[in-house]
């Protein structure tokens, strides 16, 4: 019986009460919009996307030395990991200068180095097992 | 024998057809972050679509009437009217991301320039979409997008702890964070895509079917959509057992691909590619079509993909704008996962108004007379109704608080 009447009165006002509950909720998202994270939060999120970062151009290295990689796959990624860590140093240079951060960007920029020399020799794979060596330890001593 | 040959193919296309990017990027994702523990949002999503997706074909085989009729004679012109805007809104936005995707996709396999490849992928799309008839664009977009199974079995391969898969599909104590719950509605979202109604109502009159297809509803909704269900889970283990140990927060669509190819090398990465190609491809070819039903069924003007082009004006149009309009959006430059994260929870918050007309004409005994649904059917879709709705209203505040979702 509650079900019966429960699904009446949703069926006699579900179209009147649902379009105010999203224009509430998109309301309220605007609201949280204008809210902005702390400085040592956006610090912490920064760094950990660096890492990721790091992280990825490390797996990319990995996987093309074992030559199961296709030339362009690696070239389009190696492409726009630099697109990704350009956009993280620029994100970075409005924060607060940070000794740790600073030391995040030096291996950023490290990162764009390599990926730069990799996207041009895609068939070296001596080359790739080298610089997966050096990404895997850049990652490791990641700044926390 | 036909009649099985005929529900085992439509079971495969729905397989193929229910992955896109949105659920490849945000269950990825979602499995970085969180590991095996937004399972259970993978399982309700699955029993949400496989709920309303029969429903609404049990309607149009019943009723003869599509989703966007259904909607127009329930919630009235000027709310279905909004809802046509926001729903046509949104399938622009979700076949941009697709094109975007797929334009990416193009580039990584060819080597050619951004948007030269996203102009070739959509001009083969559009192509394809006039010459082939309904069911030749279902089965090839839905059948091409089966090798994504290569996804499942890397994930296997990984050989996940199942004990630990298995709590994860459950909720559990202790997660009140905002970014969790960001993703629990993102992939909510994902699964329960509006568009994915749209186009299987519309499809369900496209094909004839009569009160004796009922069956193959229920099994194409049903077993397609667990399957493809089974897929989506298949893309959170390998988040969580590929990415998080790297603490990887893949943010871009390429290495997606990479789980499926570390075990198997470059046979499995050129798979997962064609894979993903097919599956946003397929999206955006739905997405597009959809916007033409939509818009037809609402102002009653006539809609058919199996008749000629020239005969169907208002429809080709809609469908050819919608489809050269996103390829704009693409060629732009906005990033292809912005498109995407914005899509699946605007889409959030479009679904209760898809979804509330399906229900309440599905339980309408005038209308669907012994078809209609049972009291416990219709019990359960308010719940998910509900379900729905709450998440609808929390999509949009929690995009904003978790900054898109950003770790």
């Amino acid at each position: 019986v509650a079900l019966r009447k429960t699904a009446r009165v949703l069926n006699g006002h579900a179209a009147r009460w649902i379009l105010p509950a999203l224009l509430f909720g998109l309301l309220g998202g605007s609201g949280g919009g204008c809210s902005r994270m702390s400085p040592s939060d956006e610090t912490r999120s920064q760094l950990k996307t660096g890492r990721s970062l790091v992280e990825q151009g490390s797996l990319l290295a990995e996987f093309a030395t074992q030559g199961d990689s296709i030339s362009s796959y690696t070239r389009g990624e190696c492409a726009d990991l630099e697109k990704q860590a350009e956009k993280w140093i620029k994100e970075t240079k409005k924060l607060p200068p940070e000794t740790r951060l600073s030391e995040a960007s030096k291996r950023i920029q490290r990162l764009r180095e390599i990926l730069s020399d990799l996207s041009a020799s895609t068939d070296d794979l001596p080359a790739f097992a080298e610089k997966a060596k050096e990404l895997s330890m850049l990652a490791s001593e990641w700044p926390q | 024998m036909k009649k099985l040959l005929g529900i085992t193919l439509g079971i495969m296309t729905a397989l193929g057809g229910f992955v896109d990017i949105g659920q490849i990027v945000f269950t990825l994702q979602a499995g970085s972050l969180f590991r095996y523990q937004l399972g259970w949002a993978v399982i309700l999503g699955t029993v949400g679509i496989i709920l309303y997706m029969e429903m609404c074909g049990r309607i149009a085989v019943v009723a003869g009437k599509p989703v966007f009729t259904v909607v127009r004679e329930t919630l009235g012109r000027p709310l279905g009217l909004a809802t046509l805007i926001a729903s046509n809104l949104l399938n622009l936005l979700t076949c941009a991301a697709e094109l975007a995707g797929l334009g990416i996709v193009v580039h990584l396999l060819t080597g050619w320039p951004d948007r030269i490849s996203v102009l070739v992928a959509g001009f083969v799309l559009g192509v394809c979409v006039f010459v082939l008839k309904f069911d030749w664009i279902e089965r090839v977009f839905g059948l091409a997008g089966l090798v994504m199974i290569v996804f499942g079995v890397s994930a296997v391969w990984f050989g996940p702890d199942w004990k630990q898969v298995g709590f994860g599909l459950v909720p559990q104590h202790g997660h009140p964070g905002s970014l969790y719950w960001y993703y629990a509605i993102g992939l909510f979202s994902a699964i329960l895509m509006a568009y994915e109604v749209h186009f299987y109502s519309s499809g369900a009159i496209e094909e004839k079917w009569t009160t004796s297809d009922l069956g193959e509803n229920f099994a194409v909704a049903a077993f397609g959509s667990a399957l493809g269900g089974l897929l989506t889970l298949a893309l959170l283990l390998l988040g969580a057992l590929v990415f998080m140990p790297r603490n990887i927060f893949p943010e871009s669509l390429g290495i997606a691909a990479v789980p499926a190819a570390l075990p198997f090398g470059r046979k499995a990465l050129l798979t997962g590619l064609l894979g993903m190609a097919a599956c946003m491809g397929g999206a955006a070819v739905e997405t597009a079509l959809s916007a033409g039903y939509n818009y037809c069924q609402f102002f009653r003007k006539r809609w058919s993909k199996s008749k000629k082009p020239s005969r169907e004006r208002v429809f080709t149009t809609t469908w050819v704008g919608t489809l050269v309009l996103a390829a704009g959006m693409a060629l732009s430059g906005i990033p292809a996962l912005t498109l995407v994260n914005v899509s699946i929870i605007f889409g959030m918050v479009v679904l209760p108004l898809t979804y509330y007309p399906i229900l309440k004409v599905a339980g309408n005994k005038a209308m669907m007379g012994k078809h209609a649904n049972s009291r416990w059917l219709s019990a359960v879709g308010y719940l998910f109704l509900l379900l729905i709705t709450v998440a609808a209203v929390a999509a949009v505040p929690l995009m904003a608080f978790t900054r898109g979702g950003a770790p």
